[in-house]
Order: C-alpha cells, then sequence, then structure tokens
C-alpha cells in the first residue's frame, strides 16, 4: 500500500519530466562527487565507510538544494509572469511583456493555438477585470514539493551508494557503483526518452556513456 | 569601466550592452529562474568537486595543473550535462503536450474537455485571472486546438532545443571559469584554492541576493542563506580536514 501511495505523493508534487531529470542530476552529482573523492584519497587511506558517508552526504545535501532550488526557481518565474502581465494590463512595453506572457504559458495547450488565437489569449489577460499576483511564500504544499524532489534524487540515488554497504575493498566498491550508475543511466535514458518519444536506445547509450566517460576520466586522472 | 557585479546582473535581467549578442541568447533560450538556478548548482558543484580533490594530503608539484585540468573538465562536463538534460526536459514537455492534444481530439464530451483543458491552464498564470477571462480563455483554446493533427510518432530536439545546450552550456561555463582563474595565477593549491573558495562564497552571496530580488523576497536574507550554504560547505570542510589542508 505504501507505494501506490508514495506514487501518488510524486505525482502530486513533480511533473514525470521533472522526476526523470532530478534522477538525472542526481545520479550524476553522486558518481561525478565519489569519483572525484577517489582521485584525491590516496588508496590506502579511503575506507569503504569514508566513501559511503561521502555518497550519502552528496546524495542528501543534492536532494535538498535541489528541491529548494527548484521551488524558489519556479517562484522566481512566477513573480516574472506577473511583472510581464501588469506591462501588459497597464500598456508598459507592450511588446516585450507580449513576448514574455506568451513564453510563460508556451509549455501549456496556448503554446499549440495560432498566433491570431495567442493573441486572442493576451488580450483577455489585458482586459481581464481582475489578476491576482503571484503569493512567493513557501507554504505546506511548497514544503511537500521540496521533500518530494528530495525523495526522487534520495531513492533513485541510493543504489549507487549500495557497493560501500557490502564491499570490503575500496577499488571493488567503487568501480560496481560505476557499473551500478552506468545500468541506472541506460535505464533512465530508455525510460525518458519512451516518454518523449526520442529514440530510446540511442538516448539510453547516450546517458550511460557519460559515467562511463566519468569512469574512464577517474582512472585516467589517477583514481581508484 | 564596470564592475564583474554588474555583469553578473546583466547576465540575469538581460539589460547589458555587453557583451550582448551573448547574454541576449541566454536570456532569450532560458527563464530568469533557470538562469539563476544553473547559477547556484555551477557554482556549487565547482566547490564541491574543488574541495573532494583536496581531501586526503595532496602534496607534489603538478598539483596546480592537476586541479586546472580536473576543475575544467568539470566545468565543461557540467555545462554540456545540464544542456543536455535541459534539452531533453523541454522535449520531454512538448511529448507531454502532444499526448494532451491528442486525447483532446478524441475526446467526445465537451464538458470534459473543458475540465481538461481548466486543467492545464490551472498550472499557469493563467490560474490568476478572473473566472470570467479564465472560462474566455478555455473557450479560445478550445476552438483553437488543431483538431485532426496527426499523432506524434517520433520526437526529436527542434532547433530551439539544441540552443538550449549551448545556451546551458554558456551560463555555465562563462561565470564559473572564474574560480579557476586562482589555480593559474597562485603557486601554491592551499592559497589558490582558498581565493577559488572566497570567490565562490563571493557568487553565492550575490546569486543569493538576486534571486530574493526578481523572486520578490527579502533580498539581503536570500543573500545571507546562500552566502551561509557556501560558508557551511568550506567550514565544514575545513574542521574535518576535508578540503584546504
Amino acid at each position: 500500500m505504501a507505494l501506490p501511495s508514495y506514487r501518488k505523493f510524486l505525482g502530486a508534487y513533480t511533473s514525470a519530466s521533472e522526476r526523470y531529470a532530478e534522477a538525472f542530476y542526481g545520479i550524476i552529482m553522486v558518481t561525478g562527487c565519489t569519483g572525484m573523492v577517489s582521485l584525491g584519497v590516496p588508496k590506502e587511506e579511503a575506507g569503504v565507510q569514508f566513501m559511503l558517508w561521502t555518497a550519502l552526504m552528496v546524495n542528501i545535501l543534492w536532494g535538498l538544494i535541489d528541491g529548494f532550488t527548484v521551488v524558489y526557481g519556479s517562484m522566481v518565474d512566477e513573480v516574472a509572469s506577473d511583472v510581464a502581465v501588469n506591462n501588459v494590463r497597464s500598456g508598459k512595453d507592450v511588446k516585450t511583456a507580449t513576448e514574455e506572457v506568451l513564453d510563460a504559458l508556451d509549455a501549456s495547450l496556448v503554446g499549440k493555438l495560432s498566433e491570431q488565437d495567442k493573441a486572442k489569449v493576451v488580450e483577455v489577460i489585458r482586459s481581464s477585470k481582475s489578476y491576482a499576483p503571484y503569493k512567493n511564500k513557501v507554504r505546506w504544499p511548497e514544503v511537500k514539493r521540496i521533500l518530494a524532489i528530495f525523495s526522487i534524487d534520495f531513492v533513485t540515488v541510493f543504489p549507487v551508494s549500495i557497493p560501500f554497504i557490502f564491499a570490503t575493498d575500496i577499488t571493488v566498491a567503487v568501480r560496481l557503483s560505476f557499473i551500478i550508475a552506468t545500468v541506472l543511466m541506460a535505464i533512465l535514458g530508455y525510460q525518458w526518452a519512451k516518454y518523449a518519444r526520442m529514440k530510446r536506445w540511442k538516448i539510453a547509450i547516450l546517458f550511460s556513456s557519460f559515467t562511463v566517460f566519468l569512469l574512464i576520466l577517474s582512472f585516467a586522472l589517477g583514481g581508484i | 569601466m564596470k564592475l564583474p557585479g554588474f555583469q553578473l546582473d546583466s547576465i540575469i535581467t538581460r539589460q547589458s550592452q555587453v557583451p550582448k549578442e551573448t547574454i541576449a541568447f541566454v536570456g532569450e533560450t532560458l527563464s530568469l529562474g533557470d538562469r539563476l538556478s544553473e547559477l547556484l548548482y555551477g557554482v556549487l558543484m565547482v566547490t564541491s568537486i574543488s574541495g573532494l580533490v583536496l581531501i586526503g594530503e595532496p602534496g607534489g608539484e603538478n598539483d596546480l595543473y592537476y586541479m586546472l585540468v580536473v576543475l575544467f573538465i568539470t566545468i565543461v562536463m557540467w555545462g554540456l550535462l545540464d544542456g543536455i538534460s535541459y534539452a531533453l526536459l523541454s522535449s520531454a514537455n512538448r511529448a507531454e503536450r502532444e499526448s494532451l492534444v491528442e486525447s483532446l481530439q478524441v475526446e467526445g464530451d465537451p464538458e470534459k474537455r473543458k475540465e481538461t483543458i481548466s486543467e492545464d491552464l490551472d498550472e499557469t498564470l493563467i490560474a490568476r485571472l478572473d473566472g470570467e477571462s479564465k472560462s474566455r480563455i478555455i473557450d479560445i483554446v478550445s476552438d483553437g486546438l488543431p483538431r485532426n493533427a496527426g499523432r506524434m510518432m517520433k520526437n526529436s530536439l527542434t532547433s530551439d532545443e539544441k540552443s538550449i545546450i549551448l545556451a546551458a552550456f554558456l551560463l555555465d561555463f562563462i561565470p564559473l571559469i572564474l574560480l579557476v582563474f586562482p589555480y593559474l595565477f597562485f603557486d601554491t593549491l592551499r592559497t589558490a584554492a582558498l581565493t577559488s573558495h572566497v570567490m565562490a562564497l563571493i557568487m553565492f552571496v550575490i546569486i543569493g541576493y538576486y534571486y530574493s530580488k526578481y523572486a520578490h523576497l527579502n533580498k539581503w536574507k536570500g543573500a545571507f542563506v546562500c552566502g551561509l550554504l557556501g560558508l557551511t560547505l568550506i567550514v565544514f570542510a575545513e574542521s574535518t580536514n576535508l578540503v584546504l589542508i
């Protein structure tokens, strides 16, 4: 019962595209950071426990920072939309303001309309009786959105940390972690491309090549 | 002479005269919120990576050169990954919208059709208009949507989305390369890393200030919170002997 509730929670506070993007950033961040630690730490000093803490800390910190920046970034965009709408309604720099309003609406169904219909939409916005400005405050729904994004990062990226729990040899753990990250990236790329109706295998190979490149880079620079 | 702070402001607000074309390109391609978030992620990434590489006891004559290479690769990689993921996100959003249009094409019930359109528009600024205006826009969208458009079989990146890759890359690369400069000009790794981290701390404060300014929040509070985030990263590393040893 817990899994459907969790899925419902994610569905309510994040879009499918966002979930894929968050997982992508999370895996790259943790793989990149564990790879970089393996560069800086002499093999005899680097313990699996140390790497586990590094991976978990990066995971948790990145999840939180990601959640907050998504919420605050949206806030900046909403306020920018308000400014554009107010300019359209007050007749200040109408041409630029109209473009900005249509830009803000482009991802919605308005983006599919003809130029003529888009102009009608802007006219309705201009002549509307009232427009309630965006309330730029972090309330319970925003907190839930931060938690949803944090959980996507944590849950998706946690498998990358697993080798550091079970492996005793640091070299084995780092390499296993990279292999898991590569597989995760391939699955993620495949699913994301399927959702976006793009070439699935092409994107899966592209995504997994990022972690393979990080691994090669780590070797080339003298990492574990 | 223009101060670096002014230039950063220009990148964010698109109002500068120099370098006009690059700034205009980045400004037109990425939203204000995206630009600020990207700058924050980038500074965070470079600070963390340089800190993590310094873990242990760096020593040896090639350390500065080594760090320069690592940071340069980090910035280029991060810029590219960021750009690619942004372009894919945009492409996925487009596919999501196409699916919605396709479902509306086969929806026979006019009320349900309007309800679906209303739900989509509720996620935009149209939700903040009065009820009557919102209904009028729903009617315009309902009447104006393509009725017999073919199903989208395959999706690929549009020229705009390809531009996003370049814009995100430039937005990461141009300001972040500043953090690499200390490794070119100082003799010791410790001094170079310290200078780079102090520069990053200043960037954190500036980004926090503008984040809050454009979100209509308290600017100095925002600058303080972002600065604190950067400072925590550096102080934590210092206190655990992980960075700047």
